[in-house]
């Protein structure tokens, strides 16, 4: 509409803004529009959104430029379930004023959640697949979409509006007024609505009062643009499919996922491990202890070839000493018999043991000088250890007996008194085994009676073999009968004067 | 009395969301002042046809 004067548009004002010119048809149209929209803000107010829709698009009908009533009868569309009859009025509203415009910032808030467009998508999707079975006079199937329906859109009209009138042709005249009393709470005013409860009335009679006297469920909150919003109920739609309980339900599946992880694999894990490693400990420990066992036995073996070496290299240390002193010896006593001294040479031949001398050479040489020097030598020594043993040095008369002994072994009194010198050292092994040998190799000896009494005295020691002297079977061989024929008259010289002395012990 | 059949024909299927944009093209928009600058553009012309 253009001023009727200076020909400039008049947009949704009645006062040119070029001349100032007041145009009272303009004026009538703007006030006429603004009447009908504050009679739908008023209706809105009360619930009566039926009666606010009709108001609002009268208001439309005086000025389509009224941007309030365009933006009030979207969001009376919105709250009856109808989201495109909604989005069309507030996207025509910014069309004619795109700036300060609130219903800009309403399209905006339902492009920023897709989840909600989608979930108000199929709620008509599914209130037209129950007009289908409708259409198709499949009635059971359209209530059930529609309880749906309903459950997902509480506010959604046309949805109760359709679901009571299936009720009632079903006969089902309770559930139809409870849910035409669920549509009248949302629309108060709603003539299809009001008309379907008079019909369950008359057909059913009128329900009893609310004698609990419960409180009103909706509240009007006071705004210029007014939102009716519901309170509790424990079958309103609620949207979970928003973007931040989308990402809380991620988070909490997780939380799940890591709990059943935590508490039912990871001490399977943890078992599993645990029982590899004991059985590892096990094996390792038998391992150890078979190792410390092969040490332990290498230990032995080791300390058992020490003493065994230990033994030999002193054995062999003693049987090179004495090889080294029998020759020393044998050296001087053949120097001592060169120079006619034989009874030096006899003392240093009676000092070698016999078997040291391995050379045969050597032996052949000793038991020359032995020959020769014995007659001179013999009577010496023995009256030598003779007097050890009366000093009682039995160790002493035992190395000079058998100095006597090496010189000739068939002298009995040396015989005797080794028995009565490893007597008094309590060697009764030995003692014994030479009073056998007196008494065995020298019957015609007059010791051999002495020899049976200390024999006697030992006791269970006669049954030990008579002791056999080193270097005697050498002797012998050299020596032959002659020996027995030199003891008896050794005897016979030396008898009487040491009887004594052994009868005396 | 309600007649069940004639009720259900009233209730026709909702514009899903896909179908907005053909609701919004064919929502008239004509207010009254479109009419009145209808008739009186009809009302010049039939003026101006006087004339001539």
């Amino acid at each position: 509409m253009n001023c009727i004067k200076c020909n400039m548009p008049l947009e949704n004002v009645y006062v040119c803004p070029h001349c100032g010119h007041v145009d009272k048809v303009a004026k009538k149209i703007i006030y006429s529009s603004n009447w009908h929209y504050n009679q739908g803000l008023a209706k809105a107010k009360v619930r009566d959104l039926s009666g606010a829709v009709t108001s609002l698009s009268q208001s439309l009908k005086y000025n389509k430029r009224n941007t309030d009533a365009r933006n009030l009868l979207g969001l009376i569309y919105y709250q009856m379930g109808e989201i495109v009859a909604a989005l069309s009025e507030w996207v025509i509203s910014v069309h004619f004023q795109e700036r300060n415009n609130i219903a800009a910032d309403y399209i905006q808030a339902i492009q920023n959640n897709p989840a909600k467009l989608k979930a108000a998508n199929k709620v008509i999707q599914k209130y037209n697949l129950a007009l289908n079975y409708v259409q198709e006079n499949n009635a059971d199937l359209a209530i059930i979409e529609l309880k749906r329906v309903v459950n997902m859109s509480p506010t959604y009209i046309r949805a109760y509006q359709l679901l009571g009138l299936l009720y009632m042709q079903r006969k089902q005249y309770a559930a139809a007024r409870k849910v035409l009393m669920r549509a009248v709470k949302v629309d108060r005013n709603n003539m299809t609505t009001l008309r379907y409860l008079k019909e369950v009335n008359r057909l059913h009679g009128k329900p009893e009062k609310n004698q609990h006297g419960r409180k009103d469920e909706f509240m009007q909150i006071n705004d210029p643009n007014p939102i009716v919003i519901e309170e509790g109920s424990g079958q309103n739609y609620a949207d979970y499919n928003t973007g931040f309980l989308s990402f809380i339900n991620i988070l909490i599946g997780i939380v799940i996922g890591a709990a059943v992880i935590w508490l039912l694999i990871v001490p399977s894990i943890t078992k599993t491990k645990a029982s590899e490693y004991n059985q590892a400990v096990v094996e390792y420990s038998a391992q150890i202890s078979e190792r410390n066992k092969n040490i332990d036995d290498l230990q032995t073996q080791i300390t058992e070839l020490q003493s065994k070496l230990s033994k030999y290299e002193s054995t062999v240390g003693d049987t090179v000493d004495d090889a080294g002193a029998s020759e020393q010896k044998l050296i001087e006593a053949i120097g001592s018999y060169l120079q006619n001294n034989l009874q030096d040479a006899g003392t240093l031949i009676a000092e070698i043991e016999p078997a040291a001398i391995t050379n045969a050479q050597e032996k052949k040489i000793y038991n020359i000088i032995k020959e020769a020097t014995k007659s001179s030598v013999t009577e010496t020594l023995y009256a030598n250890a003779k007097d050890s043993f009366d000093k009682k040095d039995y160790v002493a008369a035992i190395d000079g007996m058998t100095k006597v002994l090496r010189m000739d072994d068939s002298y009995s009194y040396a015989v005797f008194y080794m028995g009565r010198s490893y007597q008094m050292l309590g060697d009764t092994g030995n003692a014994a085994g030479y009073y056998k040998r007196l008494i065995q190799s020298y019957p015609d000896s007059d010791l051999v009676d002495d020899a049976r009494k200390y024999l006697n005295q030992l006791g269970d020691t006669t049954s030990i073999d008579p002791v056999d002297i080193s270097g005697s079977s050498d002797n012998s061989e050299d020596t032959g009968s002659d020996n027995s024929e030199d003891n008896s008259g050794d005897n016979a010289d030396n008898g009487s004067s040491d009887n004594g002395d052994g009868s005396e012990e | 009395m309600i007649n069940f059949e004639e009720e259900l024909k009233k209730f026709k299927p909702s514009l899903e969301i896909d179908q907005a944009e053909e609701a919004i093209y064919k929502n008239d928009l004509r207010d009254v002042t479109d009419i009145l600058e209808d008739m009186m553009k009809e009302v010049k012309v039939a003026s101006g046809n006087k004339r001539f």
